[in-house]
């Protein structure tokens, strides 16, 4: 492969590009990074970009953790995040993969019933009235099976499947592949990237509901970790009387900050794992035409 | 399996067992009459009580009353719940609302009981909490009571505090008046109170803030600097003159006087610098830090950032002063509203006979066994009585909090319960400070009732209005627009421009109407 000359317009203009992405960076690195440093300042020191390591103190980390509901309300988030991404997982591929086939009797019309519900919404209340009538209040499915499809990762996932090459599964059927094996053996590996995308979107969305909780729970021990930080967060800022319980060895601020930061911390941790299957080109090599 | 199938299973399941149980159940002693609550969360950090909960256990034996209790999510999460459970016709059968358009809109569409029948069923409850007409007034529409409006308990407990060990240092005394506070506040700004070499204090930290838990909100600045307006004699929204004076405080010339002053402590540079943009956790951060030569603060807040003042500043020393006195003798640190927690009941449970269990209930909850249950949690483990004062523990903080999550419908702000519950905030040299000395020391502070103001109906644009009165105080106080004869008149002016007059006309009638105004 023969190396293009690069001119000096397009080292400026990587130079432009490096700037604007090192801006970008910082836009978002600095705040993240203020949030950490407030989480491990030390009661009677002032919150600091650049707090040094030797005055980290992780009060504020012990002081949650020591709450019987953050770590409950952690592990129903666990819960929540799992298994709806498994449930969401198999709904979408299994409804994804037959609507990606044009030799799918129907095709056309259950395509367009499945974007209606994506282009018109009923509302909150309707919904409510579902899930009250399936007898779903107060249990994790009322979460789990409302919105376990997301109409728009299903499109995505559709469109993924009709660009895989058709041979693949001419060859496969030759040699005396079903349908399901298809979709196993063939379809799903050369799928990675877009299936840990998709799941990463439902992970994402799972981790983070606050209001269905909020509307299809009564059982405080059932809800998960965002609506139980909200809760925190209200009583450290509430101007009512706060009790002795209040009165911790870390500061109010250091409190909030680390209760942001164990939240996001999961989901941190998953997504660079991940980020390296968002590459495409998993199927140079595949076909041989 | 699919997954359908799997959602079915528990579905068809759950009856069976429940029926079986139920059959297999021993027959009660007496009939037990199903009631659900839904209240805020009176600790919100703390899980809720559980199924085998003491007070659930008690309330079957002792009343037959088998309690569903659910905490609703703080806030505007809190409304949207209520207001889908009303949509769906689901509401509980006994809950909380702090929301008063919702507890409006309800009765509309009458989801809500009338409670009149309620009254004589809990004597004791009613005389101590709903015999006074003026606060039952702030739940009757069309002259019937659809609420259970309990007097506040826990109001007042703000002030301005003093870094008294700065004062001592600088040899000043505690401002009395509105020039000694602008002089101490400059000392505080430029004389280094803190000595550490740097001119990184400031006279007064003060946030715009509206919070309502038991301080009215008002029009303009908030209740961070309503002891301004209060030494010019217009703190609050409305004068509350009988007649044809009725009018918004705003109208009156002493409204510009009292934002002049703020505007002449901006120009000192004795306020923060973003005072005008800071949150109440900012404010917070300042004073524990020591930025704060005199801050706006509650007795609660004092003891929940105590711990961090004290490791910033261990000779720091707190006190609250007196409102500052104005031009013409005036003082009050600000208005607030006698009025607490409001419970409602559901149309649906007083047409299931449920009124009278309700009733029991309550009443249960006003005194006695079911009052220091509710309030304190279990006696001996969670509290103890000493000379009738109920001294929490605090080995067993969380588990308390959860016992007390329903102690709004409970507590009534008598002596013994204050004493209770404000105890002694701690220095680590072993300096103490008593919150209940420095709760009454707020309470003396001359506030203003200003409880009608809760029933003063919203005007259709009332963001607009309070966004308006809002910025152009700040630009006033700020310096942004001079403050002149010019630039008030056209603001004035600018306020028939959103429709304020028929805003301020219905306030009139409304309080006339309640009895708050002659």
């Amino acid at each position: 492969m023969t190396r293009r000359l690069r001119t000096p317009d397009d080292r400026r203009f990587d130079l432009l590009v490096n700037i604007f992405l090192l801006t970008v960076l910082a836009v978002t690195l600095i705040p993240l990074l203020y949030v950490v440093t407030v989480s491990v300042t030390p009661l009677g020191r002032s919150a600091s970009l650049l707090l040094p390591a030797w005055d980290w103190s992780f009060n504020a980390y012990a002081e949650l953790l020591k709450q019987p509901a953050i770590l409950r309300a952690g592990l129903n988030s666990v819960l929540i995040t799992v298994s709806g991404v498994l449930i969401s997982m198999i709904l979408t591929v299994c409804t994804a993969y037959p609507l990606s086939r044009p030799d799918l009797p129907g095709r056309k019309f259950l395509t367009g019933v499945i974007l209606f519900t994506f282009l018109f919404n009923a509302g909150l209340i309707p919904l409510y009235l579902v899930v009250r009538d399936l007898h779903l209040l107060n249990t994790y499915w009322a979460l789990l099976l409302h919105g376990a499809v997301s109409v728009y990762n299903l499109f995505v996932m559709k469109n993924f499947f009709q660009n895989l090459p058709d041979s693949l599964e001419e060859a496969a059927k030759i040699d005396g592949a079903s349908e399901l094996q298809v979709l196993w053996h063939i379809v799903l590996p050369l799928s990675r990237p877009i299936l840990l995308t998709i799941g990463l979107f439902y992970a994402v969305t799972q981790w983070n509901s606050f209001f269905e909780p909020i509307l299809f729970l009564s059982n405080r021990d059932m809800m998960p970790l965002p609506v139980v930080l909200r809760d925190i967060l209200t009583g450290l800022n509430s101007a009512d009387y706060v009790e002795s319980a209040a009165t911790t060895t870390a500061p109010p601020e250091g409190l909030k900050m680390a209760a942001v930061v164990l939240t996001t911390i999961p989901m941190l941790l998953i997504y660079p794992w991940i980020q390296r299957y968002f590459t495409s080109g998993t199927l140079s090599g595949g076909v041989k035409e | 399996m699919n997954a359908r199938t799997r959602t079915a299973r528990p579905l068809l399941t759950r009856p069976l067992l429940t029926l079986t149980a139920d059959l297999l159940a021993a027959p009660a002693a007496h009939a037990q009459t199903d009631v659900s609550a839904a209240l805020f969360a009176a600790n919100p950090e703390a899980s809720a009580p559980g199924a085998n909960w003491e007070t659930y256990d008690l309330l079957r034996s002792k009343l037959g009353i088998d309690l569903k209790f659910t905490m609703l999510p703080a806030g505007a999460d809190g409304d949207n719940k209520l207001g889908s459970l009303a949509a769906a016709n689901d509401l509980p059968d006994v809950f909380e609302i702090r929301n008063r358009s919702l507890f409006y809109k309800l009765v509309e569409q009458g989801q809500l009981a009338p409670v009149s029948s309620l009254l004589p069923l809990m004597p004791g409850r009613t005389k101590d909490r709903y015999s006074d007409r003026k606060r039952n007034a702030l739940v009757t529409v069309d002259g019937t009571m659809y609420g259970l409006q309990d007097p506040v308990t826990l109001s007042r407990q703000y002030g301005i505090m003093v870094r008294q060990d700065w004062l001592d240092k600088l040899n000043l005394k505690a401002p009395t008046t509105l020039d000694e506070f602008l002089v101490v506040a400059k000392a505080l700004t430029e004389r280094d109170p803190d000595g550490n070499g740097r001119k990184d204090t400031y006279g007064y930290c003060g946030v715009i803030d509206f919070d309502t838990s038991g301080i009215l909100p008002g029009l303009g600045l908030g209740n961070h600097f309503q002891w301004v307006y209060a030494a010019y004699g217009v703190s609050g929204n409305w004068n509350y003159r009988s007649g044809t004076s009725f009018a918004a405080n705003l109208r009156n010339p002493a409204y510009r006087q009292a934002t002049d002053f703020i505007r002449r402590m901006a120009e000192a540079k004795v306020l923060d610098p973003d005072w005008a943009t800071m949150k109440r956790s900012d404010l917070r951060n300042r004073w524990q830090q020591g930025k704060c030569g005199m801050f706006f603060e509650s007795v609660g807040g004092l003891n929940a950032g105590f711990a961090n003042f004290d490791a910033n500043n261990p000779k720091g020393e707190l006190r609250f002063i007196t409102p500052p006195k104005g031009p013409r003798g005036q003082k009050g640190m600000g208005t607030y509203a006698n009025a607490g927690t409001l419970l409602v009941v559901s149309s649906k449970a007083l047409k299931a006979g449920k009124g009278p269990a309700i009733a029991k209930f309550l009443e249960w909850a006003n005194s006695g066994e079911g009052y220091y249950q509710l309030g304190f949690g279990k006696k001996g483990v969670d509290y103890t009585l000493k000379a009738g004062i109920p001294t929490v523990s605090t080995t067993n903080v969380n588990a308390r909090m959860t016992n007390t999550q329903m102690r709004w419908i409970a507590l009534n702000g008598k002596t013994n319960e204050l004493k209770g519950r404000y105890g002694l905030i701690k220095a680590k040299d072993g300096r103490t400070l008593n919150a209940y000395t420095l709760l009454m020391d707020a309470h003396k502070n001359g506030w203003i009732d200003r409880t009608g103001d809760m029933l003063v109906p919203a005007a259709p644009n009332q963001a607009d209005i309070e966004r308006y009165v809002s910025e152009s105080i700040v630009q006033f106080a700020l310096g942004q627009r001079p403050l002149n004869d010019a630039n008030w008149t056209a603001f004035q002016n600018g306020l028939k421009g959103i429709n304020f007059d028929a805003y301020e006309r219905e306030a009139g009638l409304t309080l006339k109407k309640a009895g708050f105004i002659k």
